[in-house]
């Protein structure tokens, strides 16, 4: 079984490590943004440009993104919030069969973002971490990072 | 050592870090600081705007009090030493950062009696001197989720396994 792994550079990527002992021990890759940290990532990773660095950047690498990710055909793509490319990224995934699986990062406690209310028809697990945000939107909870 | 460090988003943070600078001037502990995306001097401190992973870690390691931005991936770094974490969210009204989420992780944080939230950084060395006199039991880290996850993804795979076979 193969896994992607997306995720926002900085505290998102924290996040995702603090799942390691989940998805590590399935063959994976990541979907993330390019920073001195994600290059020295030690797994195939797939690079993208953040937009508030350069837009058309942004574009050029995300689209390059996605053909490699549709190259690689995971079964399960795994996010802990990565804003613009979420917002691609989940749609794709869903076309080609993939499980999604969106986790709202700890740092959103009374609400959720944007990009989790458009990703939210296309992720087939939609959590967030934190209780009381989950009975006020119908969203599922089982415990946090923190 | 007090470990200053405003995390990798690109906004400036110079509100904490200049307050902190003006602090260490007037003490004997040293006051690193990983200052991000600021163009000032500190100094006062012992400061650089970027850090490896590794110089990272170890900072971590020898602080005794943790001062930063309201980030998770920061406020994970401070849970896991048990040390003191005192967080001054960034806020969009001085263009720290683009939506005031930091003030809810913040308020979480000291709920769990793990820290204390400082909004006007003139109560920053106060804030400091009360961390240190903070007494934390070890943290132990919630599983709850991680253990899900796990849970979910053997599913999907006994679920694949279970098609192969037909």
């Amino acid at each position: 079984m193969k896994i992607a792994l997306e995720c926002s550079k900085g505290g998102h990527l924290q996040e995702m490590m603090g799942l390691k002992d989940a998805w590590d021990r399935f063959d994976h890759f990541f979907i993330t943004y390019d920073s001195e940290r994600t290059r020295s990532l030690d797994c195939r990773k797939y690079l993208i440009e953040h937009p508030i660095n350069s837009v058309p950047r942004f574009i050029i690498t995300l689209f390059m993104a996605l053909g490699r990710v549709f190259g690689e055909r995971p079964d399960v793509l795994i996010s802990t919030g990565m804003g613009w490319t979420d917002i691609f990224m989940f749609p794709f995934c869903r076309l080609m069969g993939t499980y999604t699986i969106y986790i709202e990062s700890a740092a959103n406690v009374d609400y959720i973002t944007g990009t989790a209310k458009l990703i939210r028809p296309f992720a087939n697990k939609f959590l967030v971490q934190w209780e009381g945000l989950a009975e006020s939107i119908g969203a599922e909870y089982h415990g946090g990072v923190l | 050592m007090i470990f200053v460090t405003v995390g990798t988003a690109e906004y400036p943070f110079d509100r904490l870090l200049s307050e902190m600078d003006i602090i260490a001037s007037g003490t004997d502990e040293p006051v690193v600081m990983q200052t991000g995306f600021s163009d000032k001097d500190y100094p006062h401190t012992e400061y650089s705007r970027f850090m490896s992973e590794d110089e990272m870690r170890s900072n971590y390691d020898r602080a005794r009090i943790l001062v930063c931005h309201a980030g998770v991936g920061t406020i994970m770094n401070g849970l896991e030493r048990g040390i003191p974490i005192v967080m001054v969210p960034r806020r969009t009204m001085y263009d720290e950062v683009d939506t005031d989420h930091q003030l809810m992780i913040a308020k979480k944080v000291v709920d769990m009696g793990r820290g204390i939230c400082v909004e006007d950084v003139s109560e920053l060395r106060d804030a400091i001197e009360r961390a240190g006199r903070m007494e934390l039991s070890p943290y132990v880290r919630n599983r709850e989720l991680c253990n899900y996850i796990s849970d979910v993804l053997d599913g999907i795979e006994s679920c694949m396994e279970g098609k192969r076979h037909r």
